[in-house]
């Protein structure tokens, strides 16, 4: 019996020095990065050869922990920095995301790092630069269009850089008597996109800035305004009723609708410049995909002639305040983010998609699909950031919950999830 | 025999250590953070707001629907889930072959993870692509949109389904390990006696296994409250308008989606709390039942 | 054909049913995962005869991911966590068993009421302690959290069993003068060998499969353990790889099985029988 007890508590020593030893060990010469270029995501591949070429050039160690980012790392990354364990440098979100850690001064602003460093990204337009973090690249929304299934009378509208709100309902009642569904809608996990791009196209882009106060949406008090982004929101089930999105309503889960739109089977869908890089592969081509921008909805702001767009420079390389007061690592830091955002790295991420944001950072044999999306800024009279990085932090999931009620039409329920909305603005 | 008083207090004490540095003490931080109101994940400075986040919860539709739901489940859970592990262990327990094949077999839908398991369902479920659907179309049948949230006492039911369907070889092998442990001689008495194996079934190796029947019934009520995963990825935000919500998926969405903290912190307080209710409950239940 | 051998035959035909519900997803992850990607969600209940592909094993395995590494870590975090809870539930359960004291019903209270707590409630504030304690990043930032998390179960059930053992034994035992401790050990242990082998079986398992806390404990890289691969699979913004993480979910789940496998038959039927009779 003491041989048991002994030889326990002799693996409990073991096992415990192996938990023990692998603990962090500090390095001189070594510079601890984060990033949420992750696993799969073919970026990864572009950032892990700047920093194999970063160490052979500077001979230094690069200690990089990234992950694709999801809820649960985004709250470590910003928990990092409450227990002194962040990275020198960080490529993460930006606005309502990094506020945590801006907010408190943790990062360093690019205007402090100027004065040290007068040229530090200086390549990066000044447009899309954001004060703490310098982007690689940003993104566009818009509607995606499989060109292949515009045949016949559908093929005039290639032609056009933009469709009106009467050229979309002629094309979807065209589609729908050919049994294509033209819009795959995935309302279930991802309706983000369609919510909106409604607001945006009823109240224009400044209501995005400008949310109205509780109470506006309906009953007494009521504004013109409010009853807009109700209007807005009820816009869905009227599409549904349309059958712009095939039997299901929209009903369904966001990955479904991609396959429905990977497969031909439905003509368009709204939805990201990164969904651009899923397509490769797939029964549809695309060079033959172009991007169009949402149609302007004719009750509008600006009426049938205006055309809006959802884009962003929405993440970039920060310093953290803790690498800046090391003189050692301040230089190391400044150095890699200066590798990491070059035009020509640029261009090796941008190859895999995404506006640039250097503007002289050029990429050959581009496909289709990724001119198209390039040209957008060109064919729209104003950009704005999504709503949901516009809206607070953690407001914006509460438009989403109620994405069936708004397919359905009920707007009892419309009005509530607006209230709820505004209340966290 | 076992008459210390002092010595059972040191065979508890490196758990009550454990739990009580690791699990108690972060949630009594927990209830201390319910009664403030967190305006980001790491709010330095949160406003004291009393019961407030209680009173929040209490008057929040979803919350209620989750509540509710998660009643329903654990009555479905105890019948269905507990009661078919049951049924089928006692089946394992009287045949000579391939038990070791059964055991291995029925355990396996809680050794995938619930994103796979998630995955093959929603795509058994789909309206499109769906295997459900082919089958019909195979049968000549018109496809069915089986998830369509209009019908939600069928969407209720197939979000539950693959839930109650996946646990049910935990409680088998739990149930499984104690009839192998009553001992041979009972039965082969009562076989003398004439008891056929229904009678056997009913009158003496159920009632021999109340303990651990009352441990499984604790277990499936407290793992029925915090359920999560599977879920969340049939009917992600409990779809449609959270009307699917279970409290634990809720919770899950006040805790990571939305940044109020304080009111996650006071939703744990509540679940926690129901757990203790309902288990007390269903022992003091057991108790009264209890035979010699 | 005799009455017998028709209730037999019908025993075997109900739990079959049953097995083929319970093999099917299996099957179906291992099928999808020799498929290709792209074919996955369009066609997934079909036999990939004409497009076999181990493309997805092969990025699983030679991927970004040390795969090798988080194998070894999941052994590490969960075989220590199995092997603490174990040892401290077994004086525990044995205690709650056997012993009639002041506070018994206030213990039992304090177990069920610690299974009670989601991890969400407890997973910020038990990260401020454990930075505070020096193990964030650590394995046993993980291993402690997690014996804490599970040894309310192992407590429970192993009490359970131990309670409805048959008292002639011991009672022999301790009249030939036997302590608490030979009694514990040389009496109690093997009789209840089943019970704990079940008890490590779902240990290991939750440990293995848990998430949240391990993502955020354990940020680096060469820390982590499988379930967290899983996680980075499928959370892809440009459209999930299925054919990576079906392949991942087949790597991952098959040492569960093989270790549930090997466990399982020490769950022998009549295991207590000898003792008696003999």
């Amino acid at each position: 019996m003491k041989k048991i007890i002994l030889s326990s508590l002799a693996l409990l020593f073991v096992f415990s020095l192996a938990a023990c030893g692998s603990g962090a060990s500090e390095e001189v010469d070594e510079l601890r990065t984060v990033s949420m270029f992750g696993g799969t995501d073919p970026n990864a591949s572009v950032y892990q050869d700047i920093i194999s070429q970063f160490e052979a050039d500077y001979g230094v160690t690069v200690n990089d922990t990234s992950a694709t980012s999801n809820e649960i790392w985004k709250t470590s990354v910003v928990s990092s920095f409450y227990s002194g364990t962040e990275p020198d440098v960080l490529f993460f979100f930006t606005g309502a995301t990094a506020a945590p850690f801006v907010e408190n001064d943790m990062v360093v602003s690019i205007e402090e790092i100027r004065q040290e460093y007068p040229d530090y990204a200086s390549n990066i337009s000044e447009n899309v630069m954001d004060p703490y973090a310098v982007p690689i690249k940003g993104f566009v929304e818009g509607v995606f269009v499989n060109t292949e299934l515009f045949t016949g009378d559908l093929e005039s509208y290639l032609d056009k850089d933009v469709w009106s709100w009467q050229d979309f309902n002629d094309i979807a009642d065209e589609l729908i008597s050919r049994d294509i569904i033209p819009f795959a809608f995935g309302a279930e996990d991802v309706p983000h996109y369609w919510i909106e791009h409604l607001v945006l196209g009823f109240n224009g882009p400044d209501a995005f800035f400008n949310i109205p106060e509780p109470g506006s949406f309906g009953g007494q008090t009521a504004t013109a305004d409010g009853e807009k982004w109700v209007e807005a929101l009820s816009m869905l089930n009227e599409l549904a009723d349309k059958g712009w999105f095939g039997d299901t309503r929209g009903n369904q889960k966001n990955e479904i609708a991609n396959q429905l739109f990977k497969t031909g089977q439905a003509a368009m869908i709204l939805d990201g410049s990164w969904f651009a890089g899923g397509i490769e592969g797939t029964s549809v081509d695309p060079d033959k995909t172009i991007m169009v921008p949402f149609p302007a909805i004719p009750e509008s702001e600006g009426g049938m002639n205006k055309y809006y767009m959802q884009s962003g420079f929405t993440s970039g390389f920060y310093i953290t305040r803790q690498a800046w007061e090391d003189e050692a690592k301040r230089e190391l830091a400044v150095n890699f983010i200066s590798e990491m955002t070059k035009t020509e790295s640029i261009v090796a991420y941008a190859e895999l998609g995404g506006i640039p944001s250097d503007p002289s950072a050029v990429v050959d044999n581009l496909n289709g699909i990724s001119v198209s999306m390039n040209g957008m800024p060109a064919r729209t009279d104003t950009a704005t950031l999504p709503l949901s990085d516009a809206s607070a932090a953690g407001s914006f999931t509460e438009l989403v919950k109620k994405s069936a009620a708004y397919l359905e039409g009920s707007t009892d329920e419309i009005i509530e999830a607006l209230e709820s909305f505004a209340n966290l603005n | 025999m076992y008459k210390s008083k002092i010595l059972p207090w040191f065979f508890l004490l490196p758990i009550l250590i454990f739990v009580t540095v690791f699990l108690f003490y972060p949630f009594g931080v927990n209830i201390y953070n319910s009664l403030f109101n967190f305006t980001s994940i790491l709010d330095q400075n949160p406003s004291f707001s009393g019961i407030t986040n209680y009173l929040n919860l209490f008057g929040d539709s979803t919350f209620v629907t989750s509540f509710t739901n998660t009643l329903i489940l654990i009555a479905l859970v105890l019948i269905f889930q507990v009661g078919l592990a049951l049924i089928l262990a006692l089946l394992v327990s009287v045949i000579d072959r391939f038990a070791s094949v059964f055991k291995v077999t029925f355990f396996l839908p809680i050794v995938i993870s619930a994103t796979a398991l998630g995955l093959m369902f929603n795509l058994f479920y789909d309206y499109d692509f769906g295997m459900l659907n082919q089958l019909m179309i195979q049968l000549g049948q018109e496809k069915i949109f089986w998830m369509d949230p209009v019908n939600i006492i069928r969407r209720f039911m197939l979000t539950m389904g693959p839930v109650l369907w996946q646990y049910v070889g935990f409680y088998f092998v739990i149930f499984l390990t104690a009839l192998n442990g009553i001992s041979s001689e009972i039965n082969d008495a009562a076989a003398i006696d004439g008891a056929t194996g229904i009678q056997k079934s009913l009158f003496i190796k159920i009632p021999m296994i109340q303990n651990v029947t009352r441990t499984v019934f604790v277990l499936a009520i407290t793992g029925t409250l915090k359920v999560f995963d599977l879920p969340h990825v049939i009917s992600p935000g409990g779809f449609p308008n959270g009307e699917l919500h279970l409290l634990g998926t809720y919770m899950y969405e006040k805790a990571f989606n939305s940044n109020q903290l304080g009111v996650a912190a006071a939703f744990a307080v509540i679940i926690a709390f129901a757990g203790v209710l309902f288990s007390g409950i269903s022992n003091l239940i057991f108790k009264n039942n209890e035979e010699i | 054909m005799t009455r017998k051998k028709i209730t037999v035959l019908s025993i075997y035909a109900i739990l079959s049913v049953w097995m083929i519900t319970t093999i099917y997803p299996f099957i179906w992850v291992l099928i999808n995962s020799f498929k290709d990607k792209d074919r996955i969600i369009v066609d997934s209940f079909s036999i990939p005869l004409q497009s076999f592909t181990l493309d997805n094993y092969a990025s699983a395995l030679y991927g970004r991911y040390q795969l090798y590494q988080a194998y070894l870590n999941s052994l590490i975090i969960s075989g220590s966590v199995v092997f603490i809870v174990l040892l401290i539930s077994l004086f525990g359960s044995f205690a709650l068993a056997k012993y009639d004291f002041r506070g018994k019903n206030l213990v039992y209270a304090i177990l069920i009421a610690s299974m009670m707590f989601p991890i969400f409630s407890t997973i910020f504030p038990l990260f401020r302690l454990l930075v505070n304690l020096n193990l964030q990043g650590r394995h046993l930032g993980v291993i402690l959290p997690q014996v804490a998390g599970n040894v309310a179960f192992a407590t429970i059930l192993l009490s359970g069993f131990i309670r409805s053992l048959p008292k002639e034994v011991e009672e022999s035992a301790f009249i030939d003068g036997a302590n608490i401790f030979q009694v514990l050990f040389r009496i109690i242990v093997p009789m209840s060998k089943s019970s704990i082998a079940s008890a490590a079986i779902f240990v290991f398992l939750w440990s293995y499969n848990d998430l949240f806390l391990q993502m955020i404990i354990l940020t680096e890289e060469s820390k982590m353990p499988i379930s967290a691969l899983l996680l980075e699979i499928s959370s892809r913004e440009g459209g999930t790889d299925y054919g990576l993480m079906v392949a991942a979910v087949a790597i991952i789940a098959i040492p569960m099985i093989i270790i549930y496998f090997v466990l399982q038959k020490h769950i022998i039927k009549g295991l207590t029988s000898g003792a008696i009779k003999g």
